[in-house]
């Protein structure tokens, strides 16, 4: 878990989520009417326009999709923290959620490997997810 | 109706760029746009219209105020970001051929290098909307999101890291011949590979640089264009795209090819050209894998082979395809891609400092990723 960087804000379209996330769920948003994925959470289904939203618990694993190994630190609290993995990961609704990858060590990772979702404790004793191998 | 050569570049300007100009970036656009107006012999009780980028800081009254813009009757903006360097000039063009204004200033100022550096990250504690899914894990800047593009080219279509560094030596190439350009020293494949990896697997060499400065363009119509002072360029067609989810770059279904298939379509159309006619093309290069990404998104060579394609020098001024022959935003400065159409008009009034020989039709275009723009231009 990155130290020092800023807090997601939860907001009306975003509270379900957020609400799972304290919970150790990843649930994301699809819509009722056609089951089409969202990412990020948001008001309309980008399909067929409704508005309704079900909430679909995501256990994963998901698959890697792209990663970028930040070694450049850009933010003061970071600087200690670097090298740091960034994945983006695609679970089986196409939806790709981006996070850490907690326990990288420097090995060479492959697209399409399975990525598992984990839970870990931010500073200010919020949840927030993340993957691993 | 369309808009092809409806309208034309009648005058362009730029102050110089540096890492620091001492200046306000009021003061920078007071002094591109009239270097511009002057380059097409008007003042600026000629102009009618204005179009900013919606990134600009300046408050455009103070600046219609200072310059004494008393005629100003059209006004407009252009996301999103460095799209804003074409989408600007395709703004002025439908202005001028639906008769809403007959001079129009395009204009970008920024002391981006001096002041709020893009490649810093801003310190909040808190991040709302689409950033509240990235910043919390270190996505901060342009690098951490754009890498991401990088690399699926590299993962779909085995692209490499050289592949970027030939993009980065001719752009290298051509600012080391242009005296307005801020990085001047040469490089070769082996400084790109030797340079640091920023947001692996984009190197130091692979990103754009910060600068200040600023640029303008008067845009005019092609009737009145004849009968100023510098030989009009023509603008043959003009185009913007938004793709299918393009909020946080990042989140769009391809990574592999950033937006503008439709901008690519739409321009070529417009102007009833293809890529098989343009001689030289600018393009939005934030990040060279950019480069390479919208050589393939304009038909230049298929979807996959730009990697191949960059090698060999066929990007150099003096190659098959010049590319971004006043060196880009990676060595002669960022001004969000406004310098990309200064140097096309250059190129068609054969005044660039690495001129193609016979330019005729010139493309210049940006892929931001997830938004597009893009321009043709012709002499005329
Ligand atoms: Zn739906």
């Amino acid at each position: 878990m990155l130290r020092g960087m800023p807090a997601p804000v939860v907001d009306f379209d975003t509270q379900p989520f957020w609400d799972g996330v304290a919970s150790e769920k990843l649930l994301v948003p699809h819509c009722k009417a056609c089951g089409t994925g969202r990412w990020p959470p948001g008001p309309v289904c980008d399909k067929c326009w409704s508005t309704e939203t079900e909430w679909k618990n995501t256990v994963g694993p998901g698959r890697l999709y792209s990663w970028v190994v930040t070694t450049h630190a850009t933010h003061p609290a970071l600087t200690s923290q670097v090298p740091y993995v960034v994945v983006l990961v695609e679970f089986d609704d196409k939806v790709r959620i981006l996070g850490n990858l907690v326990n990288w060590d420097g090995e060479t990772l492959v697209d399409g490997q399975e990525l598992h979702v984990v839970f870990e404790e931010r500073e200010d004793g919020t949840k927030i997810y993340n993957f691993r191998t | 109706m369309t808009l092809r050569n409806r309208a034309a570049i009648a005058g362009v300007g730029q102050t110089l760029y540096s890492k620091n100009s001492g200046k306000t970036e009021l003061r920078l656009a007071c002094e591109a746009i009239l270097a511009a107006l002057s380059d097409a012999g008007l003042t600026p009780d000629d102009v009618d219209g204005l179009v900013r980028f919606d990134m600009d800081n300046i408050d455009d009254t103070a600046l219609t105020s200072h310059l004494g813009f008393r005629n100003l009757g059209w006004m407009s903006q252009t996301g999103y970001g460095g799209t804003g360097g074409n989408a600007v000039i395709a703004h002025a063009a439908a202005a001028i051929a639906g008769g809403l204004a007959k001079v129009v200033v395009c204009f970008r100022a920024l002391n981006e290098r001096s002041g709020v550096r893009y490649g810093q990250a801003k310190q909040a504690t808190s991040a709302g909307g689409v950033l509240a899914f990235q910043n919390p894990w270190g996505m901060l800047t342009p690098a951490h999101k754009f890498a991401h593009f990088a690399r699926r080219h590299m993962v779909e279509f085995g692209t490499t890291s050289r592949q970027f560094g030939e993009v980065a030596v001719a752009l290298r190439r051509h600012a080391s011949r242009n005296p307005l350009a801020m990085m001047q020293k040469p490089i070769s494949l082996e400084d790109h590979q030797a340079s640091r990896m920023i947001a692996d697997p984009l190197r130091l060499f692979d990103c754009c640089i910060e600068s200040d400065g600023a640029c303008a363009i008067v845009v005019t119509s092609a009737e009145h264009a004849k009968d100023l002072k510098q030989p009009r360029v023509l603008i043959a067609g003009a185009a913007q795209g938004s793709g299918s989810r393009a909020q946080g770059i990042v989140f769009r279904d391809d990574l592999a090819r950033p937006e503008s298939t439709h901008t690519a379509a739409d321009v070529y159309r417009m102007a009833g050209l293809g890529p098989q006619d343009v001689d030289a093309v600018m393009i939005y290069d934030h990040f060279t894998p950019f480069v390479i990404m919208s050589l393939e998104a304009y038909g230049f060579c298929p979807v996959g082979e730009g990697g191949r394609f960059v090698e060999g020098g066929r990007i150099h001024f003096d190659g098959e395809l010049p590319v971004n022959t006043h060196g880009g935003n990676h060595s002669e400065a960022y001004i969000h891609g406004l310098p990309h159409v200064v140097e096309a008009t250059r190129q068609l009034r054969g005044t660039s400092t690495s001129q193609v020989n016979n330019a005729e039709v010139v493309l210049s275009c940006s892929s931001v990723a997830q938004l597009s723009a893009a321009v043709l231009l012709t002499k005329g």
